[in-house]
């Protein structure tokens, strides 16, 4: 993980990073907790429900975080506080349930607080004016739980930044300007022999000839041609523009923040981008391999917590890996071309629409029914009521029935069309075929 | 039925603290005197924001600043927040650090008036530099430096609270709202409504701190924004194109004719008002309240100040002078302060303003 002293004791690092077999867990965790909750918040009589699994919840979340994204580029907000929603959504849901609390709900109030916490507070009445059918009461109702679940802790670190410094950078070292800092691996070149060794770059592979790109690197490039300065110019607006696209869609619907620093991030999305120059970039900036490993003084770049090269390799990989898996994720089944293991494991919410609604219906059939109105919940708990739970244990039966009705009608609304080619429109108990009934088998057997 | 995670590991915290009595109450929260469940001697302070009943878009900016910026800052001479946690009726707690010996402007305007001396004043400068300084390397700007948001801890540390008014300034391109820093330590290119600043503006705060220590009243008390402008215009110089090149095309600007024009005083000036420090200390001082942001000292430059070095060295802080009692004074404290109000003090006119964000 980072070496950096202000990214460690920063709260992503500090609360909201995890081993892959940690954030598992608790999303294994998460989901058990809230499964027990539904169960027992239906009368006995009633059929047991058929809860969402795991993956299935994050397949939902990356949906709406990827709403979230629509939604803020509709509202027109900065990145930051797009970008901020989505990390807020994420967070929250390692925590929650959609099954206790649906991601729809959720989402308003998520880019809401982002707007306060990101400097760009817009007064609620016109942002609540400008979704459909939304009232403000419906965007603050859950801001308190919102919070809770974000652990108080409301700064989000970015790589876009980051990614912007080392941009310029390169580009004054395609300009002859630029220099490696002394205990970099490439130390002691002069700005020309940067330039150079840049233009000289083996071209950016496409996937699946990572492998061939290294081995070129590896015996330099004497016989290659210099690339002209206008196109070593070009390559690097390319590389800059990629890489800025995972930022602001793979980036946030993955599980990177979770794993890699924000510098690691920006690396590994330039790595996806153009591997050559990622590793050129690398070399200009820390050493081949640690030992007296440097503190990090360089003034661009962001501040990438970074020891060595050697070390830090695996994580770009892994980060890239994890970013182009998510690159195509939305444009329908999945068509994940990355044949890295870890690449296919971390893209879940790669599933189709039909799969998406399907999961939706599902997720109506096993809501918490303590907590559908969130509005009154938090009317109530503000008043610090203490009957509050009998009170809603004898609507639950009749509410049920009425969400399960409105349920279908407003997955309809949020996936649209898609719907229609599902026929189905019952939408029994049986809903959830295939792996979602195998893996919900498991669980029970697990419980 | 069990609760989920988040609320499991809030109830956890809010169980970990007990609840005292009050201590005193601000703006927006009500303080009061806690301890660990588990070891009553280890005081804490809780920090309960108040519901803000004319605040219709839920959670306050300043709560969501105070929080967002306190669970990332950790420096000793930053107020520590150990804790937030909500209580049954959502309201925000937020665990600090026990500071029973009030604040630094109790220690220059106290009834009983403290003795203190240059290097007593070093002492303390020198906890608000690194303290700024630190926030500065984070990226964050405090923007409400004052005597009494510094307080004191039960050693004699300088503490930096309150940052309600806080907020990153990483993105040199996003425009930032000129409604800040309680007016006496308010910089002018503020009042000119520059939209575009940087550390430089607490670092202005920090000379009108050093130069009230010195004087032991506030030293560019204006009574309005605008008189606030002359008053800087007399103590330090009238802000021109001459002394502040692009100054006149700040959107708050107000063009000064000739005769007017009050010519940016020189060293002699200071030594007469604050030559207890000594040349060296003049010349620090002169530093942070230069007129032109550009030129200020950064906070680097404040700490690699000859000043810190020369004699007399800074007071040990336990043998710093105190303000005796603590709690009880908390409440003269707060009485006192009420009055300055009445008299146009008016220190929270920035942050009842600046609930629109930037
Ligand atoms: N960490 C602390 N330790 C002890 N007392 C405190 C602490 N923080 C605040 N207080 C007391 O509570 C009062 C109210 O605090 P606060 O809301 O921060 O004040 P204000 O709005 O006046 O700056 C302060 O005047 C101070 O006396």
């Amino acid at each position: 993980m980072a070496e950096d002293d202000i990214y460690r004791s920063s709260t992503q690092y500090r609360l909201w990073s995890f081993s892959r077999s940690a954030l598992h867990e608790l999303r294994e965790r998460t989901n058990h907790l809230a499964a027990a909750r539904v169960r027992a918040a239906f009368p006995p009589s009633a059929p047991v429900p058929d809860c969402l699994t795991p993956s299935e919840e994050l397949a939902l979340v990356t949906y709406y975080c990827k709403q979230c994204l629509s939604l803020g580029s509709f509202l027109d907000f900065p990145t930051g506080v797009v970008a901020t929603a989505t990390q807020y959504l994420k967070r929250f849901y390692l925590t929650n349930s959609p099954m206790t609390y649906h991601p729809k709900a959720l989402l308003p109030t998520a880019l809401f607080l982002a707007t306060k916490t990101e400097n760009h507070h817009v007064p609620l009445r016109d942002f609540a004016r400008r979704l459909p059918r939304t009232e403000p009461d419906d965007v603050l109702a859950p801001e308190f739980l919102l919070t809770q679940g974000l652990r108080f802790a409301f700064d989000v670190r970015h790589p876009h930044r980051g990614l912007k410094g080392a941009y310029l950078e390169l580009r004054a070292l395609a300009d002859g300007k630029g220099v490696a800092p002394p205990r970099s691996a490439r130390a002691g070149a002069s700005p020309a022999d940067l330039q150079r060794e840049m233009r000289r770059l083996p071209p950016r592979s496409t996937k699946g000839e990572a492998a061939a790109t290294a081995t070129a690197l590896a015996d330099t490039d004497k016989d290659r041609d210099a690339a002209p300065p206008a196109a070593l110019q070009q390559r690097l607006q390319d590389a800059y523009g990629r890489a800025n696209e995972s930022l602001r869609g793979p980036a946030l619907l993955s599980d990177a923040y979770f794993h890699f620093s924000p510098a690691q991030i920006w690396l590994g999305a330039l790595w996806a981008a153009d591997e050559p120059l990622a590793r050129f970039y690398v070399a200009t900036k820390l050493p081949a391999a640690s030992g007296a490993a440097p503190t990090r003084q360089d003034g661009g770049g962001g501040g990438a917590p970074l020891a060595s090269t050697k070390r830090l390799v695996p994580a770009l990989q892994a980060c890239a890996d994890m970013l182009a898996a998510h690159s195509d994720d939305g444009a329908g089944p999945s068509s994940s071309s990355s044949s890295s293991a870890t690449a296919a494991a971390a893209a879940p919410g790669a599933r189709s629409k039909d799969d998406l609604v399907r999961i939706d219906k599902k997720l109506y059939q096993c809501r918490n029914p303590d907590k559908l109105d969130l509005v009154g919940l938090n009317r109530a708990q503000k008043r610090d009521q203490a009957g509050l739970d009998g009170r809603l244990d004898e609507n639950v039966a009749k509410r049920r029935r009425v969400e399960r009705e409105k349920g279908e009608k407003e997955a309809e609304e949020v996936f649209g069309g898609a719907l229609k080619g599902v026929g189905n429109g019952g939408g029994g108990e049986d809903a959830g075929g295939g792996e979602g009934t195998t893996e919900a088998e498991k669980k029970e057997m697990a419980a | 039925m069990g609760a989920d995670i988040a609320e499991q590991l809030n109830e956890e915290t809010r169980r970990r603290y007990v609840k005292g009595k009050k201590l005193g109450e601000g703006t927006y929260a009500i303080v009061y005197r806690g301890h660990l469940a588990a070891d009553p001697a280890q005081a804490v302070a809780i920090k309960k924001i108040k519901v803000n009943a004319d605040y219709k878009d839920g959670l306050t900016m300043d709560a969501i600043r105070e929080v967002k910026f306190l669970q990332e800052l950790s420096h000793p001479n930053i107020i520590a927040m150990h804790a937030v946690f909500s209580s049954r009726n959502q309201n925000l707690n937020l665990v600090l650090e026990f500071l029973p010996l009030g604040d630094l402007e109790m220690l220059i305007r106290g009834s009983d008036s403290v003795a203190y001396g240059i290097a007593d004043i070093k002492a303390w400068m020198a906890m608000l530099a690194r303290a700024v300084h630190f926030c500065h390397s984070r990226f964050v700007l405090h923007r409400d430096i004052k005597p009494n948001n510094l307080l004191i801890a039960a050693d004699g540390t300088v503490k930096l609270a309150d940052f309600g008014l806080a907020r990153g300034f990483a993105d040199p391109y996003s425009p930032m709202t000129h409604n800040v820093i309680t007016r006496w330590y308010r910089p002018p290119e503020l009042f000119f409504r520059a939209r575009f600043y940087s550390g430089a503006v607490d670092v202005w705060s920090m000379g009108c701190v050093f130069a009230e220590l010195v004087m032991r009243t506030p030293f560019m008390p204006g009574n309005t924004d605008i008189d606030q402008v002359s008053v800087i215009s007399r103590a330090i110089g009238t802000p021109t194109e001459d002394n502040w090149p692009g100054v006149s095309s700040l959107e708050g600007y107000v063009p000064v004719a000739k005769d007017k024009v009050n010519p940016v005083q020189g060293k002699q000036y200071y030594l007469g008002l604050f030559g207890l420090v000594g040349p060296l200390g003049v010349d620090l001082l002169m530093s942070m309240l230069v007129l032109d942001p550009r030129r200020r000292a950064t906070t680097r430059k404040v700490l690699a100040h000859d000043w810190w070095r020369a004699e007399p060295k800074p007071t040990k802080k336990e043998e710093l002078p105190k303000k005796g009692g603590g709690e009880s004074r908390v409440g003269e404290d707060l009485k006192r302060r009420g009055g300055e109000l009445e008299n146009g003090r008016s220190d929270k006119v920035a942050r009842k303003l600046d609930f629109g964000g930037k």
